[in-house]
């Protein structure tokens, strides 16, 4: 909730040592879908190793935020940024160190251990036809999900209205619906 | 059914099971989320632990404009250290008045201790030209005299069409000298490199790019008496105009001004409320019973801290502990007791407040909105009359290749030819140096130089440095070999040829009348523009426009240039004085955004994209859409057409053809919205037969300024946005102007640049230069063909070649991948016809010399890709692809960008605990500059400062062009009106000036004795609200603020309490009697107008009673007339509501007014004195104050 940012920035900058916390709560789950997704190898741990790099960085510049309003699509930037840089970083490694093969598996699903074999594919699908989403439809989706407020937080993201924000929800879900059963008839 | 195939489901069961997979993935990144929160934020709060040290420096931290505070255990305060002796050291060299040997700044720690001199000792800078390039070292040598490791921060200028290439960092301790070579990096992990080198105690190096012409360098770890040199190489192209070649090598940042909102302040620790109010009675000393339990800067934060309630936790157990008791002592004998407590709250006789911990070492200009980045361009400069403590020597070698050196000269420094070593002497080749190799760092050295004969040759180079990769293909050719090949082209112009036929002409020219142009600056500027209006056709048209805080436009329309109007504009320009703010953009709105019709002609389909309301365009549509009034660009884009020209005039050519629904017809409009609907409204329609007809004159804007704004990109993305149809050419009028804005403002203006110095004895050769560009260009129309081969990234590009409108080379950069053998073709327009030249291109597969080609093409790429962003980039926000694009370029080329930054470490040893003493590199203030022009006359009375920062944030005057913005002005009041706690300043303004000089003198009770009389006989800053005046700061030295601070202050309490004011209030008691004593007033009634009209308005109001009754003989206040203009003064009135009864009442008590906003309850007009009593009385007034005028001009 937008408040509930300006809130915590206001109360954190007072000093208040529980507000970083709580803006953590509010973003750190797209945050992290959107590490995940971009980070090199997209393993879990370089999804992580990205969500506390954008932390530790908002914590940095946290009193550079001026419009307390944008602070999650804020996030976003330097989550983006933190992600390109590992990438990159990643890149130039494997071709200094000819190690292009140990970099963290790809992303293995997700899912509890007692889930059956069958949905842990189902799950793998998914994650796979997520990857072929386009950018802001798969924001969206994740938005949907694990954002408190995710037609706010599309508007200041991906500036986009609420009735855009549900219209992208809908073409996202029908492409996901199509790419995951093509992945399946592949 | 689980063996049901996904595709015979039904359409629900899969978006069951869709959303069933979706809610189960985010879930588990939602639970990942979770369970990596506890390690995260011990992460981050580990991480805020061992850089906030401490809950004092912890605040320090959370103020963003002081990145580097965390590991600061003392503050570095530069203070003035000696006076210098005036009759020894004056010392007149070449029009340059300097002092060699004068004042020194040393550093103070937080006690007002000595603890040694400047660390940067020397810059020593070595510029080898040969041919067409150019190529600079340049050694900083910095050194630590201290006994504590310190690290070192200076912000220092450099070429802004240099790419920075290298830089090395060579460490020496007693005998032992270590070389480490500088690796570029992305600019935020070069910080990282850093930041924990600096933690781990290593010796490290950082370099900052701010501005293609302001540079950062941070030295950390510099132990006590080693020495660290720090050397910088850039490369750039030799500028050559009209036959004079010339190098540039700034050695200042002049002050910027910062326009914007400042969002920092004082952070009221949780639980307090701030209150109107004092918090000390009256200008007090401090009482000190026991040594060492309150030091002066205690004293200083009272003054500069503000009022809160009583917090709840007063007097509870388990409140904040106390860090200091002491007494203070009034000018009446008095004293009250303060208690200074842990969470930066205080008590002084019982009245609370919160006090700001000490700045180190900040920069005169916090961040603001529109420069988000002010505090790392605003290094603040030392006073006049005192040395930064280090100095500059240059050595210039020129090698022309052949051609005979004639002149050489440096128009702003001294030099010696030196004599060349055994078997180099030749006419082609020279070594110039300084005539002094301790020179003063405050002024661009500039070196110019012709050659008998032929200029430098014209050229092809080319470098590649690898062998490539050969590929085979079919057919008749052999193969090809793919290599990373660069070229550069330079070609000489043609000659200029006059071209009589010259179309008519709107000349704008746009004057800087700020505060950095006080004094010699203006001066120049003034003869300058009146040369250029002297030089004008009698068939041009032209306006003027001068611009500070506000725009002033001469008069509403471009006039022609007759005698008379010339005469006016003379008057005008005669009328400007240097003062108050630079608020550029809104110059460049009022001269370019009143642009005429666009230069492209619209069709129907450009529209879907509409321009802005009141954006002048010419659209070409069918004469049906025309009648019905009716323009469709598409089924869902349809705008209505508001025409009073019923029928357009036919041309003659289609005089007798049948007028139908498909003609074209080609109209001239505005866009409007009415009613919600867009419409364009009609100003000019024609047939159209093919020939588009266009009237309008040419559109010149010229700029006259020194430069000196913080938010110049933005002004650069702003020309390039608007100056569609306007040539935009700039004056740098100085010493030491920003040439990257300047040389941009042309670039972007599609103009041309002149650099007129302070030293340049007549402004005829200038102004002579500038007529004959805009008579003629050199070359227009420019244009280029490549055959033979292929050339990829070519820069400039095809389409953006600019027109020539001096004799200079043409340079072309651009990459090859396919080696081989062809021809570039230029073609253009002479003023004597088409022009065209050709140059055999062999572009080689192995051509390992000219490496620095590759690196001015990277430069150059880096200038192109970030050209259409300016305006992000300004703001922070570039977009993640160009940003990256530029981080590849830097990384690939090794060179420095907005997003690459070189650092090196020294990783052998560590020499400090990881908490170096911070020590911000002080600036010599540019040469010709005037110091009051930019903080304040250092003799004015401290109330003066606080009423001149008034007029910089003031609503406009009468006949003045722009309206400054409600949150402008509602700052601008809330400060001076003392209503809201000081912070956030209207900023915008010298109010950031104002506010630093403040921290800056604020301190000068612990200063030696000598810092602090210097400090106090020069008193005060110009503009800021005086609310942070006591914080013990920076680098900058002086004392006098101590005073300044008080007298602000003291302006509060009599606003807030009316306590009586001592010196300067008597008087006001005096008046106040005197209309008591004749029984015009009651004393309530004084006492209720001291409260509410500020003490000038006090005055002048009882003045104008005392007139009215016969005894104005008596009563004389002449420092109050200059609030008059015209017998009315401008005033800004807190109201507690601004709703319609009130501002009725107010206009009934007889204001006028200019502007309101309801929001905040400011009203701002004008009235007459006597009209002030009843304004003050009008119920819900809270208060009044002046809002400055500036004086009237002379005569």
């Amino acid at each position: 909730m937008v408040s509930d940012d300006c809130t915590d920035l206001a109360e954190h900058r007072k000093g208040d040592p529980n507000a970083f916390g709580r803006l953590y709560d509010r973003h750190a789950s797209v945050i992290l879908a959107v590490c995940t997704r971009h980070a090199p190898g997209r393993s879990h741990a370089a999804g992580e190793d990205a969500l506390q790099e954008t932390f530790t960085r908002a914590y940095r510049m946290l009193d550079r935020v001026l419009d307390c309003t944008g602070f999650g699509s804020w996030l976003h930037r330097i989550a983006r940024n933190v992600c390109s840089e590992s990438r990159r970083s990643a890149s130039r490694r494997r071709s200094n160190e000819r190690e292009a093969g140990t970099f963290g598996s790809r992303l293995k699903l997700v899912g509890a251990e007692d889930d059956s074999i069958e949905r842990r594919e189902q799950l793998e699908r998914l994650d796979l036809a997520l990857e072929d989403l386009p950018e802001n439809e798969r924001l969206v989706i994740h938005l949907q999900y694990l954002d408190p407020d995710p037609v706010g937080a599309a508007k200041r993201s991906l500036g986009l209205s609420r009735s855009g924000y549900y219209a992208t929800l809908q073409r996202a879900r029908k492409r996901l619906a199509t790419l995951m059963s093509k992945e399946m008839s592949a | 059914m689980n063996d049901e195939r996904p595709d015979e489901r039904s359409g629900n069961d899969r978006d069951h099971e869709l959303e069933n997979l979706l809610q189960a993935w985010h879930r588990e990144v939602d639970d990942r989320a979770r369970e990596a929160r506890r390690r995260i934020l011990s992460s981050v709060s580990d991480e805020a632990d061992v850089l906030h040290q401490g809950s004092l420096l912890r605040r320090l931290l959370m103020n963003r404009y002081l990145p580097y505070a965390a590991l600061i255990v003392l503050t570095a305060i530069l203070a003035v250290h000696a006076i210098p002796d005036l009759t020894r050291s004056a010392v007149a060299q070449d029009r340059i008045v300097q002092l060699p040997e004068g004042g020194r700044l040393d550093a103070f720690d937080a006690d007002g201790l000595e603890i040694g001199p400047c660390s940067l000792r020397h810059t020593d800078v070595d510029i080898t030209v040969s041919g067409h390039f150019v190529r600079a070292d340049v050694d900083q040598v910095f050194t630590n005299t201290y006994d504590v490791p310190i690290e070192a921060v200076y912000v220092f200028p450099l070429s802004h069409r240099g790419a920075v290439d290298r830089m090395t960092m060579t460490v020496r301790s007693g005998d032992e000298i270590r070389i480490i070579e500088g690796e570029i990096e992305e600019r935020d992990r070069a910080r990282r490199i850093y930041e924990e080198a600096r933690l781990a105690g290593h010796v490290a190096s950082l370099l900052e790019q701010e501005r293609p012409n302001i540079f950062t360098q941070s030295v950390a770890n510099i132990e006590p008496g080693a020495e660290i040199t720090i050397s910088i190489s850039y490369v750039e192209t030799l500028e050559e105009i009209d036959g004079t070649y010339r190098i540039v090598f700034p050695t200042v940042v002049g002050p910027r001004y910062i326009p914007g909102y400042a969002d920092e302040g004082i952070e009221l620790p949780v639980g307090c409320v701030a209150r109107r109010g004092i918090v000390l009675r009256g200008p007090a000393d401090l009482v000190i019973d026991e040594p060492g339990t309150a030091g002066a800067n205690d004293l200083a934060l009272i003054e500069g801290s503000t009022p809160i309630d009583r917090p709840a936790w007063a007097g509870e157990e388990g409140g904040p502990e106390v860090l200091k008791r002491f007494k203070v002592s009034y000018a009446d004998g008095s004293r009250e007791r303060v208690a200074l407590f842990e969470n930066n709250t205080g008590v002084v006789g019982g009245r609370w407040f919160c006090w700001q911990p000490p700045l180190p070492g900040e920069p005169f200009a916090s961040d603001t909105d529109q420069v988000p980045d002010a505090s790392r361009i605003t290094p603040m400069p030392v006073r006049p009359g005192t040395r930064t403590g280090h100095d500059l020597s240059i050595s210039v070698e020129i090698e022309t290749g052949g051609a005979p050196i004639a002149t050489v000269e440096a128009p702003l420094h001294e030099i010696v030819e030196v004599a060349p070593e055994a078997g180099r002497g030749s006419k082609g080749r020279k070594v110039i140096e300084l005539a002094s190799r301790r020179e003063i760092p405050n002024r661009d050295f500039i070196l110019e130089w012709t050659l008998g004969g032929e200029g430098i040759r014209e050229s092809v180079l080319t470098h590649s440095k690898n062998p490539g990769t050969a590929y085979t293909i079919d057919g008749p050719e052999e193969g090809f070999t793919v290599v990373d090949g660069h070229i550069a082209v330079i070609l000489n112009p043609p000659d200029r040829v006059e071209d009589s036929a010259v179309p008519a002409r709107e000349l704008v020219f746009v004057l800087d009348t700020s505060g950095s142009m006080r004094g010699f600056p203006i001066e120049k500027a003034k003869a300058v523009m009146t040369r250029a209006i002297d030089a004008m056709r009698a068939e041009d048209t032209f306006n003027l426009i001068t611009f500070a805080g506000d725009t002033h436009i001469l008069w509403d329309e471009p006039r022609p240039a007759t005698e008379e109007n010339r005469r006016i504009a003379s008057d005008f320009i005669e009328s400007r004085r240097g003062g108050g703010g630079t608020e550029m953009m809104k110059a460049i709105d009022a001269a370019l955004t009143r642009t005429p019709t666009e230069d492209r002609t619209l069709e129907v389909v450009d529209l879907v994209n509409l321009p802005a309301d009141g954006r002048e365009v010419r659209v070409r549509l069918p004469f049906g859409a025309y009648s019905e009034r009716e323009l469709e660009v598409n089924p869902d884009v349809r705008f209505g057409i508001e025409t009073t020209i019923a029928i357009p005039a036919r041309p003659e050519s289609m005089a007798g053809g049948l007028i139908h629904a498909e003609l074209p017809v080609e109209i001239d409009g505005r866009w409007s919205t009415r009613e919600g609907r867009r419409v364009l409204v009609v100003e000019n329609a024609r047939f159209f037969d093919g020939e588009s007809v266009r009237d309008d004159p040419m559109r010149i804007v010229v700029f006259m300024t020194d430069g000196y704004v913080g938010n110049d990109q933005a002004i650069l993305a702003s020309i390039r946005r608007n100056a569609a149809t306007t040539r935009v050419f700039s004056f740098g009028i100085g010493n030491s102007v920003n040439r990257y804005l300047l040389d941009g403002m042309a670039e972007a203006g599609r103009g041309a640049v002149e650099y007129v110095t302070l030293v340049d004895r007549s402004a005829d050769e200038a102004v002579a230069r500038f007529a004959r560009r805009i008579q003629t260009p050199v070359l227009i129309d420019i244009s280029m063909e490549v055959d033979g081969v292929v050339l990829h990234d070519v820069l400039p590009s095809a389409d953006h070649l600019p027109d020539l409108y001096d004799e200079k080379p043409i340079i072309i950069l651009a990459r090859y991948q396919v080696p081989g053998t062809g021809s570039i073709t230029l073609n253009g327009r002479t003023g004597d016809g088409p022009w065209s030249r050709t140059i055999d291109l062999d572009l080689r597969a192995e051509a390992p010399d000219n490496d620095v080609i590759a690196t001015l093409w990277a430069r150059e790429k880096v200038d192109d890709v970030l050209a259409p962003h300016l305006a992000e980039l300004q703001a922070g926000a570039v977009d993640v692809a160009v940003r990256e694009e530029v981080i590849a370029l830097g990384m690939e080329y090794s060179i420095m960008t907005p997003f690459t930054s070189f650092v090196a470490v020294e990783k052998t040893r560590v020499v400090s605990d990881g908490r170096p003493l911070l020590v911000r590199v002080p600036i010599e203030l540019p040469d010709g500059t005037d110091w009051a022009g930019f903080f304040g006359d250092p003799n004015a009375d401290p109330v003066d400062v606080r009423l001149e920062s008034l007029t910089l944030g003031r609503p406009p005057q009468a006949g003045l062009e722009t309206l400054g913005e409600p949150a402008d002005l509602e700052m601008a009041q809330e400060g001076a009106l003392g209503l809201a706690p000081p912070p956030p300043p209207a900023s915008g303004s010298r109010l950031n000036f104002g506010r630093s000089t403040d921290l800056a003198y604020g301190v000068a009770a612990p200063m030696p004795k000598n810092a602090a009389t210097r400090g106090r006989s020069a008193g005060g800053g110009r503009g800021g609200r005086g609310s942070r005046g006591g914080a013990p700061a920076v680098i900058g030295g002086g004392g006098g603020g101590a005073d300044a601070g008080r007298s602000r202050s003291s302006e509060r309490w009599f606003a807030d309490e009316s306590v009586a004011p001592t010196a300067e209030g008597a008087v006001v008691g005096d008046t106040g009697e005197e209309a008591a004593e004749v029984g015009l007033l009651s004393e309530s009634e004084i006492g209720r107008l001291v409260r509410i009209l500020d003490r000038p308005l006090f005055r002048l109001a009882l003045r104008a009673l005392l007139v009215e009754n016969g005894r104005g003989d008596d009563v004389t206040l002449v420092a109050e007339e200059r609030h008059l203009e015209n017998g009315l003064v401008q005033i800004a009135i807190r109201v507690g509501s601004a709703d319609p009864d009130t501002i009725r009442a107010l206009e009934a008590a007889g204001l006028r007014i200019i502007a309101r906003n309801t929001t905040t309850g400011v009203v701002v007009g004008t009235s007459t004195p006597r009209a002030l009593i009843e304004i003050a009385n009008v119920p819900g007034v809270v208060r009044v104050i002046p809002t400055g005028i500036e004086p009237a001009p002379e005569g």
